[in-house]
């Protein structure tokens, strides 16, 4: 049985200034209260955008499981409304492109390669189909985000402290 | 038969790079173009807004430099008040401007450049990542790490939280540094020193290796703009705008500012959303305007550096320019940054033991004094400009953003061309081409699309396109 003690660490990215860009942001919160009134510990990163010195976070001794927290980008009319989970596989090449974007996989590749730490994690997401500027969100992510419920209720008990188990 | 390469970055939304090569009918290079959509929207969202709330929206504009956009906020925020501003409060702003630049220099030059720098632009890309970087040099990726961490703490200290502190205000600051953290920005002061000169020595170690790059990689004449101090020393904080000539000429010695419309116009061009600045004096035509700006610009107009670690550096960087003109190559944007960090770090010495940086009176208090207030600032990455027009109650009418990446923007695409010219054969789309090009791009530490993310890594799409349409080389990489 999972240790219910063991830390949880969400790491939420996105501008809340690109409407549903921020969606993670929002969902991570929700995710946090939910988790601590289910008495589970749990550390919230909420962030602009992912930074190498996050890995360190990621790699800290207490820490069980990390939950990174992001919009999917999804056409217009899609029917894939749901907020998803995948697990992350083990990182092997993930250096950055031209800009100063990082992804999940390279975190976990700093994380395992320069502190000798691969905790369990996972990317959820929710999707998103209006990233133009201002505040609020499509009423699609609005709707996905007030499923929360269904998402959690949809994954294996005990999800996020398990040790192995699918996405929904 | 004429053909087009396009290397698009295949991304979540609009706001990304592309790079497109044209060939002309005999296959060579005949232009280049960077394409990248960005920023205007927030000049337009802002309108409506009051004026102080602006450092707090425009810092969102960038998860990496937001404390650049805060300041040169704040400072045009300043002017609309028309007050000056506590001296505290400007010593203040100084030492997150410092702590920015060490957090920014160090992200660019140990995460994105290290691993072309350690382990060569043609080394086989499946090791020539950072897993590479780290298995290669673990101690090189952890001192980076370190060294943005120490940058990102003093952030973290001064405004609360390291990303996006809303701290600068019109008129000054919300609050000073406490006894507490001057200790440990003191304790950690040492190490910082210590990476820095590793890291200098590292990429001096390897200028022999990359002697061909230095030629190819944005290795052209071209003017320099950037802030000096009002006695001709580096400056990133406040200061003058300064304009050098290809020659070493000054022909702007010290323009207040506030005139800055007298020397920079920006030009459009359908294919970007980027703005296209240009030196106003010389036009836009054929480039005569072409200007460079950040860590290379600044070291090349300034006459000195003002702090003893960073002036003997300065002087070994001179010699790298030809007969005493400015240093030409962009590829040496990897040594400014490096010997910025050390002015950085050097100026958050000599802050820290300041009286004035623990002191209360950090903020002047006024209302709107007048309907226009432009901040102009040096962000790590170059000449960034904030200005704004309000009405009689504060409300923002008016908003209009030069970035540094935008200051750039000729100099990049001249850079892609640059390369390409010298690296493209055929339609051979081949793996060190494309990082190559990645690399000339990162020369300039941009900013491509502050405002959004992408999931994981960036891949490329290329495409060689003949003068029909048709596709005929096409290549990803993931």
């Amino acid at each position: 049985m999972a240790d219910r003690r063991r830390m949880i660490l969400i790491i939420a990215y996105g501008n809340s200034l690109r409407r549903d860009d921020g969606a993670g942001l929002m969902l991570a919160e929700i995710l946090e209260r939910i988790w601590k009134e289910r008495n589970l510990k749990v550390h919230r990163e909420s962030v602009h955008q992912l930074t190498p010195e996050l890995a360190e976070l990621m790699a800290g001794d207490a820490i069980s499981v990390v939950i990174f927290v992001d919009t999917r980008v999804i056409p217009p009319g899609s029917d894939s409304l749901r907020i998803e989970a995948s697990r992350l596989a083990s990182p092997e090449d993930f250096s950055p492109g031209m800009g100063h974007h990082m992804g999940p996989l390279t975190l976990m590749a700093y994380a395992r390669y320069l502190y000798g730490k691969t905790p369990d994690a996972w990317l959820v997401t929710v999707p998103g189909i209006d990233f133009d500027h201002g505040e609020g969100f499509s009423d699609a992510t609005a709707g996905a985000l007030s499923k929360v419920g269904d998402f959690l209720e949809a994954m294996p008990r005990n999800w996020p402290l398990v040790e192995s188990s699918p996405g929904p | 038969m004429a053909k087009t390469i396009v290397i698009d970055p295949v991304t979540r939304i609009e706001g990304h790079g592309k790079i497109s090569i044209h060939l002309d009918q005999d296959g060579k290079v005949a232009d280049a173009r960077f394409h990248v959509t960005e920023f205007r929207g927030f000049e337009r969202f802002c309108e409506g807004r009051t004026f102080p709330e602006m450092p707090g929206i425009t810092m969102r504009i960038c998860g990496i430099c937001p404390v650049s956009h805060m300041l040169a906020s704040a400072k045009a925020c300043d002017a609309i008040v028309g007050v000056s501003i506590p001296p505290a409060a400007e010593k203040l702003r100084r030492l997150i401007n410092h702590a920015q630049y060490v957090q920014s220099h160090a992200l660019s030059f140990f995460h994105l450049s290290g691993p072309d720098l350690l382990l060569g632009m043609e080394s086989d890309p499946a090791a020539r990542n950072v897993v590479g970087l780290i298995q290669q040099h673990p101690e090189i990726a952890r001192s980076g790490i370190r060294l943005r961490q120490f940058g990102q703490e003093i952030i973290r200290m001064l405004g609360s939280k390291s990303v996006h502190p809303p701290w600068a205000v019109p008129g000054g600051v919300r609050e000073p540094l406490n006894a507490e953290n001057l200790n440990e920005i003191s304790r950690k002061l040492p190490e910082a020193f210590e990476i820095t000169e590793i890291a200098l020595d590292l990429l001096k170690d390897r200028y022999e290796k990359f002697k061909p790059e230095t030629e190819r990689y944005g290795d052209f004449p071209s003017l320099y703009i950037g802030l000096v101090t009002p006695d001709g020393g580096l400056e990133h904080y406040d200061g003058l705008l300064r304009v050098m000539d290809a020659e070493g000429r000054i022909i702007e010695p010290g323009l207040h500012t506030d005139r800055y419309k007298e020397i920079i116009a920006e030009a459009v061009e359908t294919w970007s959303y980027l703005k296209f600045p240009y030196y106003k004096p010389a036009g836009y035509e054929n480039g005569a305007g072409l200007y460079r700006v950040g860590p290379l610009a600044r070291l090349n107009i300034c006459d000195f550096a003002g702090t003893p670690r960073a002036d003997r550096e300065l002087r070994q960087f001179r010699r790298l320019g030809v007969g005493g003109r400015p240093v030409t190559s962009s590829f040496h944007y990897h040594y400014a940054r490096l010997i910025e960090i050390l002015f950085a770090l050097e100026r958050i010495q000599e802050l820290i033991q300041d009286p004035d940086v623990t002191s209360d009176h950090v903020r002047s208090h006024a209302g709107v004094n007048r309907p226009v207030g432009i901040g102009i600032m040096e962000a790590p990455r170059g000449t960034l400009i904030h200005e704004y027009n309000v009405d009689e109650n504060g409300i923002i009418k008016k908003v209009n953003l030069l970035v540094a990446t935008g200051n750039n923007n000729q100099a990049m695409n001249k850079t892609v061309r640059q390369i390409a010219e010298a690296y493209l054969s055929g339609n051979d789309i081949s793996e060190g081409l494309l990082n190559r090009v990645e690399h000339g791009i990162r020369l300039y530490d941009p900013c491509l699309s502050c405002s959004t993310h992408a999931v994981g890594q960036m891949p490329l799409h290329v495409q060689i396109v003949d003068s029909n349409g048709e596709v005929v080389a096409e290549r990803f990489r993931d």
